[in-house]
């Protein structure tokens, strides 16, 4: 997935951090438990967010368990539940959905990779998508949308990022009905956040394989680069969505995390833009990766 | 009803100074100014009326009304034009929802003015159309510089996160001239949503 949806640590104590790789790490093993082992890899932040948005229950206390990647220390996870459960199942449609994405645009060896993958977790797709129809349907009639605006080479940042917000609003499903609005107004503009920091992120390699990218239609390059005004319009619609956002997650009812969220939301989704904005990006996530 | 002390998220037999600060912090948070043009605003609406009513519950029975929060009072622009009543239609069924019917029928107006655009933009910003509703929004801000609802809208949509948390997320670590401009600028809409 992205991994831009991810908390400033900085601004979190231990004991919150500790609680957030709990959640990364209980994902990670909820994936395990349900799919086998080759579903672990498939664990990403943006769906540890979206557990801990689903979370309502309380005093959920973490367990120790056994990590592949680290053999010799048991790390804490938080319980697989209903929660977690739904939010591993997202994870497999969107990363096998991302990978058909791949094999479609990728040169042939590019999607070499993505093919194997793709045929590794057929297995687990298939029972996802037999749990979950309905995500499954409107997943991919959400990406067909996409690929259509994608020929046509749609010039409305909006139209593009909508097909993607839609599909993502399409979790909220999972919210309780009284929290269902909110839950949806959230996840639309979270999926547009994604995708239009995505598309900044990706620009001047989009520009290189020319692929399809709705920066290069919305707005006229000098160069292949964004000139300053453009940039500045283009960040204040990006923020305009963590506004909204942050609008809807203050309608949810209180959660147990609630710390995490509010720093996801207000701290991290700026702080990754604006360092995607600046090109300093991976370089810092991969710092991240490592730490956690 | 729920437990006002719940509500205001305070600890039972909170001093007044306490409740004061709690209700100020939420009314400011859910504050009508906040959900202008957000689909959400009717769940904002109720949540204001609930801390209101927690509030007059534990400040003894309506001597707090003289210090909370008003509703939100309904801001529809002056209508010029022959069109008035048509753009008072779509309004109304922006109001109820009906995005794809309120934009078919603004389609069929053939008189772009500033309130025409000012329109559109609603309409994409309550499907979360951003960009869109930003262009839109300053089309009719430069037809009617004057109308304060046009510029209002402007300057929502493409700035209102400003103050929200851009002041946050900018640490004290790079800090630059420009982080100066942006916290007097934020000061300012701060001070907007007073009067």
């Amino acid at each position: 997935m992205f991994g831009y949806v991810i908390p400033r640590k900085d601004k979190l104590t231990e004991a919150q951090q500790a609680r957030y790789r709990a959640a990364y790490c209980g994902l990670c093993r909820g994936l395990k438990l349900r799919y086998g082992f080759r579903a672990r890899f498939l664990v990403n932040y943006d769906m540890t967010f979206l557990y801990l948005l689903l979370q309502r229950q309380t005093g959920r206390e973490m367990q120790r368990c056994f990590c592949p990647a680290n053999p010799f220390c048991k790390k804490n996870c938080l319980p697989a539940d209903e929660a977690m459960d739904y939010a591993a199942d997202m994870s497999v449609l969107l990363s096998y959905q991302k990978l058909a994405d791949s094999i479609q645009d990728g040169g042939f060896f590019s999607a070499l990779g993505a093919r194997l993958a793709k045929l590794l977790l057929r297995r687990v797709y298939a029972k996802t998508a037999g749990r979950r129809g309905e995500e499954d349907q409107a997943f991919r009639s959400c990406l067909q949308r996409l690929g259509q605006l994608e020929r046509e080479n749609c010039a409305s940042i909006d139209r593009a990022a909508d097909a993607f917000a839609s599909l993502l609003k399409v979790c909220a499903g999972a919210a309780a009905p009284e929290e269902r609005r909110p839950m949806e107004l959230l996840l639309y503009h979270v999926g547009r956040y994604l995708y239009l920091t995505d598309a900044l992120e990706d620009l001047p390699k989009d520009l290189k394989q020319d692929h399809y990218n709705p920066l290069r239609y919305r707005y006229s390059l000098q160069d292949g680069v964004l000139s300053k005004e453009d940039k500045a319009q283009l960040l204040d619609t990006i923020d305009a969505s963590i506004s909204m956002a942050a609008s809807a997650f203050e309608l949810l009812e209180s959660r147990e995390d609630r710390v995490i969220l509010d720093n996801i939301i207000y701290y991290g989704l700026p702080a990754v833009l604006h360092s995607v904005a600046q090109g300093t990006f991976r370089k810092r996530g991969k710092k991240h990766e490592r730490s956690l | 009803m729920k437990d006002p002390y719940e509500v205001l998220g305070v600890p039972y037999g909170a001093s007044e100074e306490v409740i004061k600060k709690a209700y100020r912090d939420l009314a400011r948070k859910y504050h009508p100014d906040n959900y202008v043009n957000n689909p959400l605003a009717d769940l904002a609406q109720e949540k204001m009326k609930e801390i209101n009513e927690a509030y007059d519950a534990l400040t003894k029975g309506g001597a707090a009304s003289s210090g909370s929060y008003s509703q939100s009072q309904s801001r529809t622009g002056g209508y010029t034009g022959g069109t008035a009543s048509e753009f008072a239609l779509v309004r109304r069924m922006i109001q109820q929802g009906d995005l794809d019917g309120a934009e078919a029928r603004l389609n069929g107006i053939a008189n772009h003015n500033a309130e025409w655009y000012y329109l559109r933009g609603v309409i994409a910003q309550r499907r979360g159309w951003m960009d869109e509703a930003a262009q839109n929004f300053r089309i009719a801000a430069n037809m009617e510089p004057h109308n304060a609802e046009y510029a209002n809208a402007a300057r929502a949509a493409g700035g209102q996160a400003a103050y929200t948390y851009r002041q946050q997320h900018t640490g004290g670590d790079d800090c630059t001239m420009c982080d100066v401009c942006s916290a007097l600028m934020c000061m300012n809409c701060l001070c907007d949503c007073c009067h």
